[in-house]
């Protein structure tokens, strides 16, 4: 079989059919639409309008309401628990844990084994926590020493010691 | 040490294109100018922005997702999965492409990946096989016989969508891809092209060889020998 394709390509005539054509280009390619040329284009429209038809008849059996319900509550979970903040959570076990260790550290180097009349306590603060620890000093045993550790809970990664 | 505050970008405003020229371009561009406000609410933890996006866009998500995958149960996770992937990018979102073809970006991504775990196996999208030269396709032109199908009708007619559902499933998933994007979805070529990351060349010959493939199948499928097909041995 042999087809007459001398005078619109198939490259010319699919850029036609999908609008792709400057002006000048696609009111030559009308001019010269002959039988073949047209009866290619009326093919690629059915193509068109067939597989459009088939899309559309596959969407109205899906459920749509409930595929957004799913995705907002997926969505929704993600904004109500923002990284940032578990970050923090994560940064201040992590801190505490780390501020434990400074504490037997300091015992070791100071005095060797801490006193068991060493007092410790936890306080939760506006904006963050406090861990106090008192001891007797064991060369002037009249006096106390007081340690104050503090964090920030909008800013786990900062935290001051001070010894008073 | 102190974060600075998290502070939405403002995205860049639309570049008009033909606005006055063209009434569905001046739409379009109101549409993307839209767009790019409900994308900066909702970077800034507006959910309700958020959820008109969604509403919007996810037919579309949902279409586009379907042609390729040719599975309503694995769409509608692709769509959810593009979603939530979209949500949570939404900071990468730098406003000069246009929100539905980035949207449509991340879908036919999340969808290939879908295809390569549900088949175990490389996914061709880019090579010589996605653009049908061993396909087995029609070594000829485009089709000059129309296949004789009312395409309103074919929204009831349960023969010719199984038909049309034959010859979809035989295409590669990148002939399904540009078969949607363009013929269901409208979109132009250098939308095509941002969307699947390939140039416009590539978009065009894809483009070809899927309409090509589909009505030699669809004409096959029918017993009439594909239009312009050379059976081997045979006299041309």
């Amino acid at each position: 079989m042999t087809r007459d394709s001398s005078h619109i390509s198939d490259d010319l005539l699919q850029r036609y059919h999908d609008g792709e054509l400057p002006a000048v280009d696609r009111a030559d390619v009308e001019r010269r639409l002959d039988g073949d040329a047209r009866l290619r284009l009326e093919a690629l429209d059915e193509l068109r309008g067939l597989l459009r038809s088939h899309s559309a008849a596959e969407s109205s059996g899906v459920e749509f309401s409930s595929l957004i319900a799913t995705i907002e509550k997926s969505t929704s979970s993600v904004a109500k628990a923002p990284p940032k903040k578990r970050r923090g959570l994560v940064s201040l076990s992590a801190f505490s844990a780390l501020a434990a260790g400074a504490f037997a550290l300091f015992f070791f180097l100071r005095a060797g084994v801490p006193s068991n009349e060493a007092e410790i306590e936890s306080l939760e603060v506006s904006g963050g926590s406090a861990t106090v620890l008192r001891m007797p000093d064991d060369k002037n045993p009249n006096q106390t020493t007081t340690i104050i550790w503090a964090s920030l809970e909008n800013d786990p990664g900062e935290a001051s010691g001070e010894t008073l | 040490m102190q974060m600075p505050p998290s502070t939405p970008t403002v995205l860049a405003p639309p570049v008009a294109q033909e606005a006055d020229v063209d009434p569905a371009a001046k739409g379009r561009a109101n549409d993307r100018a839209d767009d790019v406000a409900l994308v900066t609410r909702a970077r800034s933890g507006d959910q309700a922005a958020f959820g008109t996006l969604l509403r919007k866009y996810e037919r579309r998500v949902f279409s586009v997702a379907n042609g390729i995958l040719r599975n309503v149960d694995d769409a509608r996770d692709v769509c959810q999965d593009a979603f939530w992937k979209a949500h949570n990018a939404l900071a990468s979102f730098d406003g000069q492409a246009q929100f539905f073809t980035w949207m449509y970006r991340i879908t036919v991504n999340v969808a290939i990946d879908h295809l390569r775990k549900r088949r175990g196996e490389r996914v061709e999208f880019d090579d010589a096989r996605a653009n049908g030269e061993d396909e087995g396709a029609d070594p000829n032109g485009l089709s000059p016989r129309r296949l004789g199908f009312d395409p309103v009708r074919a929204l009831e007619d349960r023969e010719l969508r199984e038909q049309l559902e034959r010859a979809l499933q035989q295409l590669s998933p990148a002939h399904r891809a540009v078969l949607v994007l363009r013929e269901v979805e409208g979109l132009a070529y250098q939308e095509m092209a941002d969307v699947v990351g390939c140039s416009i060349g590539t978009i065009m010959s894809r483009l070809f060889h899927a309409r090509k493939r589909m009505q030699a199948l669809l004409l096959a499928d029918r017993g009439d020998a594909p239009a312009g097909v050379v059976q081997e041995g045979e006299p041309s």
